[in-house]
C-alpha cells in the first residue's frame, strides 16, 4: 500500500524512463511527452497480464515490480523496473509471442495502439528511438560476445 | 548472363522483399535512388569487425555470413540487411560480412541512410526488425546468465558429492544432465 505518492509522481516516471533500452536517446522532454500520453496502471503479484498466442497491441513498461516472461510454459525471461514488455506485438499485429505474469505488485505504463502511435509523433522521437535501439543491440551483442568467450574460455581449460 | 542495373529493375527487385511490403512503388524508388547497387563475388568481405565503416546493405540475392571472432553467428539471404548500427552510431563493425556465392547488394551511405530512414515504409521494416533482434538479444542474454549461473551450481553440486562419494564416482556428466532437466526458477527476484 502506497502511502505517498512520489511514485506516481510524472519527473521519477521520465526519470525512470531514461533506462528504458528504446528509449535510452530520448531528451528529457520527449520522456515527458510519453509519460503524458501513457495510462497507468496497477496489477497484483500473480495476475496474467498477456497469455501468449492472445491478441493485444499494448506496450507496457514497468515503473515497479517485476514479471515473469514465459513462452510454451518455459521461462524466457524476467523484468523489473524500466523493463519493457508487448512491444512486438504492439508494432506489428500478431499474437502475443509470450506469457507475462506479476511476481510482485505491479505498477506500469501502458502505450495503446493509439497512445503508440502519439508517441512516434513526438517531435524527433522515432530519430531518437532508432538511435536508442541500436546503441543497445550494440552493448548487448558485446555482452553476449563475452560470454560467449567465457563459455569458450572455461571448456577449453 | 547478364544482370540489368537499370533503377527500375532495382525497384522490381525491392516489391519482392518482404520487409518492405510497407513501402509503396514511390518510396521505394527513392530507396533505389539512394543506393549504389553493386554486385560481389563469393568469398569477398563486405564488412570486417573491428573496423570503421558507415554503409549500410539490403540483400537483393544471394547468401552472406555474420561472423564475430571467427564464430558464425548469423547467416543473411534475400531481403535481409544488415550494417543499421554502424549506419546511426558511429563505431566499428561488430562483425564480419562475407559473401557465401554471388551477392546483389544496395550499399547505402550513412547520409542516404538518414535519408532513407524518413521513408515511412522503410523506418517501419528498420523498427520492426530491430525491436525483435533486440528482443532476441534479451532472450539470448537471459537463456546464457542462466546457463552460466546453472553451470556454477553443477559445479559446486559436483564438488560436493565428490567428496561425499569419495574420488571414485565420475557420474558428474549424468548429473549435469539431470540437473538441465530442472525447470528454471525465479532466481533473479526471488
Amino acid at each position: 500500500m502506497t502511502t505517498h505518492d512520489e511514485v506516481g509522481a510524472p519527473a521519477f516516471a521520465a526519470e525512470l524512463l531514461h533506462g528504458v533500452p528504446w528509449f535510452a536517446a530520448c531528451t528529457d522532454d520527449q520522456l515527458a511527452q510519453i509519460v503524458g500520453i501513457a495510462e497507468r496502471l496497477h496489477v497484483l503479484e500473480g495476475e496474467v497480464i498477456l497469455r501468449e498466442g492472445r491478441l493485444g497491441r499494448e506496450l507496457f513498461i514497468i515503473l515497479e515490480g517485476t514479471v515473469v516472461v514465459t513462452r510454451a510454459g518455459r521461462v524466457v525471461n524476467e523484468w523489473g523496473p524500466g523493463g519493457y514488455f508487448g512491444e512486438l506485438a504492439a508494432i506489428e499485429p500478431a499474437p502475443r509471442s509470450a506469457t507475462v505474469t506479476a511476481t510482485s505488485d505491479l505498477e506500469v505504463l501502458i502505450l495503446g495502439p493509439r497512445e503508440f502511435e502519439a508517441m512516434m509523433e513526438i517531435t524527433g522521437f522515432r530519430n531518437a528511438l532508432l538511435v536508442g535501439m541500436s546503441r543497445r543491440i550494440r552493448e548487448a551483442d558485446d555482452k553476449l560476445a563475452d560470454i560467449a568467450e567465457r563459455d569458450g574460455g572455461s571448456a577449453g581449460s | 548472363m547478364i544482370v540489368t542495373l537499370g533503377p527500375q529493375a532495382t525497384v522490381d527487385r525491392l516489391e519482392a522483399v518482404d520487409q518492405l511490403r510497407d513501402c509503396t512503388r514511390t518510396q521505394l524508388e527513392e530507396v533505389a535512388r539512394l543506393a549504389e547497387r553493386v554486385q560481389v563475388g563469393e568469398g569477398e568481405v563486405l564488412a570486417r569487425e573491428g573496423r570503421i565503416g558507415r554503409e549500410f546493405f539490403l540483400i537483393l540475392s544471394g547468401d552472406v555470413a555474420v561472423t564475430r571472432d571467427g564464430r558464425r553467428i548469423n547467416s543473411l539471404g534475400p531481403g535481409n540487411f544488415f550494417g543499421e548500427l554502424a549506419a546511426m552510431n558511429q563505431g566499428p563493425r561488430n562483425a564480419t560480412v562475407t559473401a557465401l556465392s554471388a551477392v546483389d547488394v544496395l550499399i547505402i551511405g550513412p547520409r542516404e541512410f538518414a535519408a532513407m530512414a524518413e521513408i515511412p515504409g522503410f523506418r517501419d521494416a528498420l523498427f520492426k526488425s530491430m525491436a525483435n533482434r533486440l528482443s532476441e538479444v534479451d532472450e539470448q542474454i537471459a537463456e546464457a546468465t542462466d546457463q552460466q549461473e546453472r553451470a556454477s551450481a553443477d559445479t559446486a553440486d559436483n564438488r560436493e558429492s565428490a567428496c561425499q562419494r569419495g574420488p571414485e564416482s565420475s557420474d558428474s556428466g549424468e548429473h549435469a544432465a539431470s540437473h538441465n532437466l530442472t525447470p528454471r526458477s525465479y532466481r533473479r527476484w526471488g
